[in-house]
């Protein structure tokens, strides 16, 4: 096992990872910038070492910088979270180069799985089904429009490096397929530096379905069961939970099954995560595999009980994974909500600025992974998360009415977050019925969401008092909810 | 790597390492030495004075600096994006790019505290307020561009005057050999890092002590610039005027106006 780890990353990650290093006994050494010289990480540190100015192309973007601070500080091995360079296969050769390890698949198992495109061909060759798409990259507008003919509208339009929605379109016609190209284009060489293209046949009311995998050295892998990430805004992920409602149990236990097979056979090596499109139908197809820890990690850890970062530096090391898949046990139901500093009245406008108190829900199977303390300041240079919110409940309607409970508890004073946007979801009824495909949000608006959400609450304040009863609360509260949902839905 | 450098105007410094005079043609030296020597040490004056603005004429040239209302007496460390606290202004418009140089210096977020140009002191951290009071006034602590193990050049030693852009030492980053550079004119001062140790982005590596510091505030007096081997023309034994206008109502709560007057760091 190593001795310490450099930990390149910030906020709630940084903090995450320490504190798996702190459990197995290994030294951790926080590297930050200067926008960062406050986080709680770097408080907590055994040791901290600041790698640059608040630009992140100065800092958490710069290999150079974070090899040298390893370098200096005497560790053996760097943990580079999620985003930044987890998943940049030549900074895990410069990390290797210098006699260090990097903690996640080694870069030749990073490049293998660099393209999208690459590997959805490859694991489709190791018996994932994958939605039909182009051959290959897209040439120019003419192959396009011949590739999207062939497959037949509506097509997305995916860039295949990095992710997060940029650079990514659907198109329903052959006139939006000719003027979406240039923007899709412009938008993946200015996020990733590369503007090759791709296209898929769109999927209209899609699920996204997740499946946890670990693969040690030696090629033993195991499943640690989906998670379903339809909650989503823009193709963001704002809430994730486990098991998915959109699967039977028999399905789950396919699709977890063809994917750690699938991966195993390809190659992969350390934890990562292959993403899967449901349709209606319950048909999935794989579409991209993350070579990382992820944000949603913590809704496995609920429901496994198996600490995915120290898994993470147990492969890294070397170490057999110590696990059977028999031993995995999938235990209830846990709901994730990223809890983000934006405000969803105004176009979920991120912000920034001192958070003058704060406090933590509790409870049981409530956990909460996050950053903040009363007076940190939140810095405006990098993403909104605030934190991740994790709830267990032995049902999904226990883990429901455990996350509503602990999101009216959290207190982030200072900041607006969406935090009441997460409860407007929960009152929503089609995530009650476990209906949420991924571009629900997308076509209600946030708005109608909320909306729906304060007339539902109106509704069942006046419901309890005459009735009295919870059933006759949740009734009323859905049916509001729905009413305004479905309207907006319609236009 | 070095991008943080090249942001600045820089000084020629001759590639066999002798420390070179800046060229005393023309304004640029005394634009130069106002915008990235008097300046800094007159923020650093101002926000440890308590003052609400402060004037300076020199050569020409007329420098004003306002502190916004109800930010004289806060500490200097807090504050974030420093730049549009108060700005150079300066006084005649007939010179071209050069007091648009001395605006653009403070525009880019460095802000206005007399740091270095690893420490940025619109993050608001600690060493800002250390670098805000009195010791900024007379010195100038510079900082590791970079992490690394930092080598100062042997022939740099305590009591060398070298100009800005001087290369005063190196970090070594992976192999590569990242210039530790003169922020300003200077004497070099203590040490502060021993050779060959490791340094984080933004340490302090050594002081310099400035050249040509503006004497008291509030009392105008003749700055005693100490001899240079090459004076730019035009700021030779140019006294500095300093006025000091009328402080916001609300910060100054009876401080007498004097450069003993100092925001008390935290």
């Amino acid at each position: 096992m190593f001795e310490r780890v450099l930990i390149a990353n910030r906020g709630e990650i940084a903090l995450r990872v320490l504190r798996a290093c702190r459990e197995l006994g290994i030294g951790a050494v926080v590297a930050y910038s200067e926008a960062d010289r406050d986080s709680l990480a770097v408080q907590l540190a055994d040791e901290a070492i600041c790698i640059g100015p608040a630009d992140a192309r100065r800092s958490y973007l710069s290999a150079p910088a974070i090899v040298s601070a390893a370098v200096v500080t005497d560790c053996d091995a760097i943990h580079p979270g999620y985003g930044f360079l987890s998943e940049d296969e030549s900074f895990a050769d410069v990390v290797r180069a210098h006699g260090l390890t990097f903690i996640g698949p080694p870069a030749e198992v990073l490049e293998r799985f660099a393209s999208k495109e690459g590997t959805r061909h490859l694991l489709a060759r190791y018996g994932l089904p994958i939605i039909p798409g182009s051959e290959g990259m897209l040439r120019d507008e003419a192959h396009a429009l011949e590739e999207a003919e062939r497959i037949g509208y509506p097509v997305l339009i995916k860039p295949s490096a990095g992710g997060g929605g940029k650079g990514m379109r659907m198109v329903r016609t052959p006139r939006e397929l000719d003027g979406a190209i240039k923007v899709c284009r412009s938008e993946a060489k200015a996020a990733f530096g590369d503007d090759s293209l791709y296209l898929e046949k769109w999927i209209e009311d899609n699920r996204h379905v997740e499946v946890q995998v670990a693969v040690d050295r030696f090629g033993h892998g195991i499943h640690l069961g989906e998670r379903d990430c339809s909650v989503q805004r823009r193709h963001q992920k704002i809430l994730e939970e486990a098991p998915t409602p959109a699967l039977s149990e028999a399905a789950r236990e396919d699709l977890c099954e063809r994917a750690v097979r699938a991966v195993v056979a390809a190659g992969y090596e350390n934890v990562g995560t292959l993403e899967f499109l449901v349709d209606e139908r319950g048909e999935f197809y794989f579409i991209e595999i993350n070579c990382r820890i992820q944000v949603e990690h913590p809704v496995t850890e609920m429901l496994t009980g198996i600490d995915l970062v120290a898994l993470q530096l147990r492969i890294a090391a070397g170490e057999p994974l110590g696990i059977s898949q028999g031993e995995v046990e999938l235990r209830g139901h846990a709901i994730e909500f990223r809890i983000n500093a934006e405000d969803a009245a105004h176009d979920f406008r991120p912000q920034a600025g001192p958070v003058e108190r704060f406090l933590a829900p509790g409870g049981p199977g409530v956990r909460l992974d996050s950053h903040l303390y009363s007076g940190y300041e939140v810095p405006p240079y990098y993403d909104s998360l605030l934190g991740k919110l994790v709830v267990w409940g032995p049902d999904r309607a226990t883990a429901i009415a455990r996350g509503e409970v602990a999101l009216r508890e959290l207190l982030v004073e200072g900041l607006i977050t969406n935090a009441d946007f997460h409860r407007a979801i929960l009152a929503n009824p089609m995530f009650l019925d476990g209906r949420v495909t991924t571009n629900l949000l997308d076509r209600v608006g946030a708005g109608a969401f909320l909306a729906a959400a304060a007339s539902g609450t109106a509704e069942r304040q006046r419901d309890a008092a005459a009735s009295g009863t919870a059933e006759g609360r949740r009734d009323a509260a859905a049916g509001a909810a729905g009413g305004e949902a479905a309207g907006a839905g319609r236009r | 790597m070095t991008d943080d450098l090249l942001e600045r105007p820089m000084l020629q410094a001759d590639p066999l390492g002798r420390l070179a005079a800046p060229d005393p043609a023309a304004d640029h030296g005394a634009i130069t030495r106002l915008a990235d020597d008097l300046l800094p040490a007159l923020i650093a004056k101002l926000t440890a004075s308590g003052l609400g603005e402060l004037e300076v004429r020199q050569a020409g040239w007329r420098i004003r600096l306002r502190m916004p209302a109800g930010r004289s007496t806060e500490r200097g460390g807090g504050e974030r994006r420093g730049g549009s606290h108060g700005r150079a202004q300066p006084g005649h418009a007939g010179h071209g790019h050069a007091p648009a140089a001395v605006e653009a210096g403070h525009r880019d977020g460095r802000g206005l505290l007399a740091v270095g140009p690893g420490r940025p002191d619109v993050d608001g951290d600690g060493a800002g307020e250390r670098a805000s009071t009195e010791r900024a006034e007379r010195h100038r602590v510079v900082t590791s561009p970079a992490v690394g193990f930092y080598e100062p050049r042997r022939d740099v030693t305590s009591g060398r005057r070298v100009h800005e852009g001087d290369r005063l030492g190196t970090v070594d980053v992976l192999g590569i050999r990242q210039d530790v550079l003169a922020p300003v004119d200077g004497i070099v001062g203590a040490s502060l890092v021993e050779p060959g140790e490791p340094v984080e982005y933004g340490q302090e590596l050594l002081n310099l002590e400035l050249l040509g510091e503006p004497t008291a505030v509030g009392a105008a007096a003749p700055s005693e610039a100490p001899p240079t081997p090459v004076e730019p023309a035009g700021t030779e034994a140019a006294g500095v005027e300093v006025e000091v206008a009328a402080p916001p109502p609300p910060a100054l709560d009876g401080q007498t106006v004097d450069s003993t007057a100092q925001a008390g760091p935290a």
